[in-house]
């Protein structure tokens, strides 16, 4: 298992006695449960690896599910053909893909967010005014009632922003739009973050008083401080936040189905349209394959960045 | 249970509140009034039987309940404090 070397290094500490017989075998307990726990949290995803190489024909490898010998990669090559995973770059013009939507809206809500959230946290930081604990308060209240939940108020506002219903006449502003299933109609409820915003503000605060102030000697207006004095020490906070956004908004699904129809799905809704395939028997192997295209640029960005992972989901406190 | 606790049972019930992409994901289109969540609901009847005002009505309550959670929360982390 993975983190057992790790637990027993990070036991051995100078003063204590050597590894062998003196551990209490309260410490080999805690070990072996976290070996098991850690085992059961790998069979699903292994098993989804495994049954993405069977053939859709053959998704379970009539019984021997582990073992079985035929492992090909035609599951995937027809979940690709029969979701637009990828941009189709055989064409001209490479039309609408689930992975160019997802990396849009993700990387436009991430833009936006890292600004917001770091000039939100700094006013809360560096300024005082008026009602400003109160503020802070409603601001929390965003990370109490998600926006999971506003989930009609939104779609409403969203669906109604276009020339059609907004009624602006022709002559003032010539071009159409409909802000409905594009990703800046995806992003827009998530531009501004209340967690983000207590994350920076906590680390804004701990910024030594007596470097603002040579700042300010100094004769930094606020973008200087901000950026040479509050931002370079609150890095660490500010990657955090990036990385627990990312995986968060790869991630969603509620959002984008109501807020999309067809040229903006994410690759939420590519595995949407696989689970509806199960109706003609489970194709396990076409929606195995079609997890593990979804999953695997978050996973393989685990393995790399696993201990930035973990220490900015430690840090930040969500699940 | 120490303070610490009690915030985190608080904040996994609001987090069990938005639990939904499960029951989406296993019956969506396929069956209704199975999959019994409130968040569930509200799509369900927004988005599927396009009863506007009852979805309507329906998020009002989820907020409320959200926001008396909120309140309880606060008072916990707030009375341990002092």
């Amino acid at each position: 298992m993975p983190d057992s070397p790790v637990s027993s290094t990070a036991l051995q500490t100078p003063g204590a006695p050597p590894a062998g017989r003196s551990r209490p075998w309260s410490h080999w307990l805690v070990t072996g449960i976290t070996a098991l726990l850690c085992a059961l949290w790998a069979v699903p995803i292994i098993w989804a690896l495994i049954v993405s190489f069977r053939p859709p024909s053959d998704s379970l490898g009539r019984g021997d599910i582990w073992f079985s010998d035929r492992l090909t990669l035609k599951s995937s090559e027809k979940a690709t053909s029969l979701a637009p995973f990828f941009p189709d770059f055989s064409e001209e013009i490479p039309g609408h893909s689930y992975y160019v939507n997802t990396l849009e809206w993700v990387l436009l809500t991430l833009v936006v967010q890292v600004v917001t959230v770091t000039l939100a946290g700094f006013a809360f930081a560096h300024y005082n005014f008026l009602g400003k604990r109160y503020l802070f308060y409603f601001i929390l209240m965003q990370m109490m009632i998600p926006t999971a939940v506003l989930l009609v108020p939104n779609f409403i506002t969203i669906r109604e922003f276009s020339t059609a219903t907004l009624g602006i006449p022709k002559f003032i502003l010539y071009k159409e739009f409909d802000l409905y299933d594009t990703p800046l109609a995806i992003a827009l409820p998530y531009f501004g973050s209340a967690f983000g915003t207590f994350l920076m503000r906590q680390a804004f605060l701990g910024v030594p008083r007596d470097l603002v102030d040579a700042g300010v000697v100094d004769g930094c207006r606020w973008w200087h401080l901000l950026r040479h004095v509050y931002l370079p020490p609150s890095m660490p906070s500010l990657v955090a936040f990036g990385l627990v956004s990312v995986s968060f908004h790869w991630n969603e699904l509620l959002w984008p189905l109501v807020i999309t129809s067809d040229k903006a799905r994410p690759l939420t809704m590519g595995l949407l349209r696989f689970t509806q395939l199960t109706d003609i028997g489970a194709q396990w192997s076409l929606v195995m394959a079609a997890t593990i295209i979804i999953a695997a640029p978050l996973l393989l960005a685990f393995l790399v960045f696993q201990r930035q992972f973990i220490q900015s989901f430690l840090y930040s406190g969500m699940k | 249970m120490s303070a610490l606790t009690k915030t985190l049972l608080v904040i996994a019930i609001i987090g069990a509140f938005q639990t939904i992409d499960h029951a989406l994901v296993m019956t969506y289109e396929l069956v209704t009034g199975e999959a019994d969540l409130l968040l569930y609901a509200i799509y369900e009847e927004r988005f599927m039987l396009q009863n506007y005002g009852f979805a309507n009505a329906l998020t009002v309550i989820m907020i409320t309940l959200l926001l008396g959670l909120t309140i309880v929360n606060f008072l916990i982390s707030e009375r341990n404090d002092a």
